[in-house]
């Protein structure tokens, strides 16, 4: 079995552990191994854009240090906050000398980083290995489901450390779903921000953003929304209640982590969604069984 | 519009230029930023004034503006600008500036213990907006 270096980060660890666990799930039907890193490190959340700041760095340097004792150049992360993170730094570590000189410095009893880790997203793992395998390992096609794939911004923003090399029309997550045997939808706020961290003292303001982002989707036929990112995910979702409760006409959007669709599509077992505001049961109970509790 | 011409502050536009590492007097204002910033109905100024502002040397009316807080760095805004300024990098210089002078944008106890958040949001927004 195909195995990678792969890093969490803290949310996959607490309100996001159904997209850590249907990304494994998914990986082990389609024949690779995702190996927590055995000790790994705070992103840092976000990247500094202060180019003075350089401590907050550490925390990604650290990571990269443990990725690059185990011996394999590739690291996998699924949240898109850690990827932009560890591609951004990473990619300052190589080319800025100031900044390489001072980490070095200030980390010298740690093996020195070599700045060759790649750092990689989950997709970049399901490209590699073939979207045409994909499509043969699905067990459920799911028919009739209309699915709009939201990338936000940390997946396409800044181009060089995209996951598509289109960062205006991006297309790499619709081919995936398309995999599945779902009804991609395409819509314009795919590529928008969900109002990210403001929502911990404007919760308001990102829920007028998940209105729109919502009502954008609905409009071009969506009937579900999916994406890789805990943040995005947590947003999406549960800034909806806001919405019912200013506008009672409203109708809630089920929202899926990415990984979810593909379990459902590629595994043959009963499962049980945890973690969402917006009940999904609806979708899960028209292709598979739903998981009782123990 | 009230434009005052003042005392050009050289040192704090340094300072400005030295944290952000993109050279705000390169924009001609033609409002790419504007148009697609998700964060528009949250501010008091547009994008494209802050740099404006700031080429006008009205620092204070933008280090005491709505709209450096706004901006989450959704990075629209720099991946659009013909002229390759990051405002995104600018704004987190202004916000920088008033943070390392022991400001905080909101009480932390105020926000925290209401809901489950996730980690990533806590640590992002006590990062970018508390001291």
């Amino acid at each position: 079995m195909l195995k990678y270096n792969y890093f969490p980060g803290c949310t996959l660890k607490t309100t996001a552990k159904q997209l850590e666990i249907s990304a494994i799930n998914v990986g082990k039907i389609l024949g690779f191994e995702l190996t927590e890193l055995p000790r790994w490190h705070c992103c840092g959340t976000v990247v500094t854009l202060a180019s003075d700041d350089k401590i907050r760095s550490i925390g990604a340097v650290r990571t990269l240090i443990r990725a690059q004792e185990t011996g394999d150049d590739k690291l996998i992360t699924i949240c898109s906050v850690c990827l932009n993170t560890l591609r951004r730094i990473n990619a300052r570590f190589r080319d800025d000398d100031e900044f390489r000189d001072a980490v070095l410095k200030f980390m010298d009893d740690e093996p020195p980083y070599e700045g060759n880790i790649k750092v990689l997203h989950y997709v970049d793992v399901l490209l590699e290995l073939g979207l045409d395998k994909l499509r043969k390992a699905v067990k459920r096609k799911l028919e009739g489901l209309k699915v709009g794939a939201y990338y936000g911004c940390l997946l396409l923003r800044p181009a060089e450390f995209s996951i598509d090399p289109n960062t205006e029309r991006p297309t790499v997550l619709e081919r995936i779903v398309a995999t599945t045997g779902a009804e991609v939808v395409d819509f314009p706020l795919k590529i928008e921000c969900c109002g990210s961290f403001e929502t911990v003292h404007k919760p308001d303001f990102v829920a007028q953003r998940t209105y729109e982002i919502v009502e954008s989707a609905r409009r071009a036929g969506a009937e579900t929304i999916v994406t890789f990112c805990p943040l995005c995910h947590f947003n999406l979702d549960r800034r909806q209640k806001i919405i019912m409760q200013v506008n009672p006409g409203f109708k809630p959007m089920p929202i899926l982590y990415f990984t979810e669709l593909l379990e459902l599509a590629l595994s043959e077992e009963e499962l049980s969604w945890e973690g969402h505001e917006i009940d999904v049961s609806d979708i899960l109970r028209r292709y598979a069984t739903i998981k009782k509790e123990a | 519009m009230d434009i005052k011409v003042l005392k050009y502050d050289e040192r704090l536009r340094e300072r400005i230029d030295k944290i952000a590492a993109s050279n705000f007097m390169k924009c001609y204002q033609c409002g790419m930023c504007s148009s697609g910033c998700p964060s528009i109905d949250e501010m008091d100024i547009l994008p494209n004034q802050i740099n404006m502002f700031l080429m006008l040397g009205q620092f204070d009316r933008v280090l005491e503006s709505k709209s450096i807080w706004a901006c989450v760095a959704c990075f629209e805004c720099a991946e659009r600008c013909p002229q390759g300024v990051d405002l995104s990098k600018i704004n987190e210089a202004l916000r920088q500036i008033k943070i390392r002078r022991n400001m905080d944008l909101f009480n932390i106890w105020e926000v925290v213990g209401k809901e489950e958040l996730p980690t990533i949001v806590l640590v992002a927004s006590f990062r970018k907006f508390t001291a």
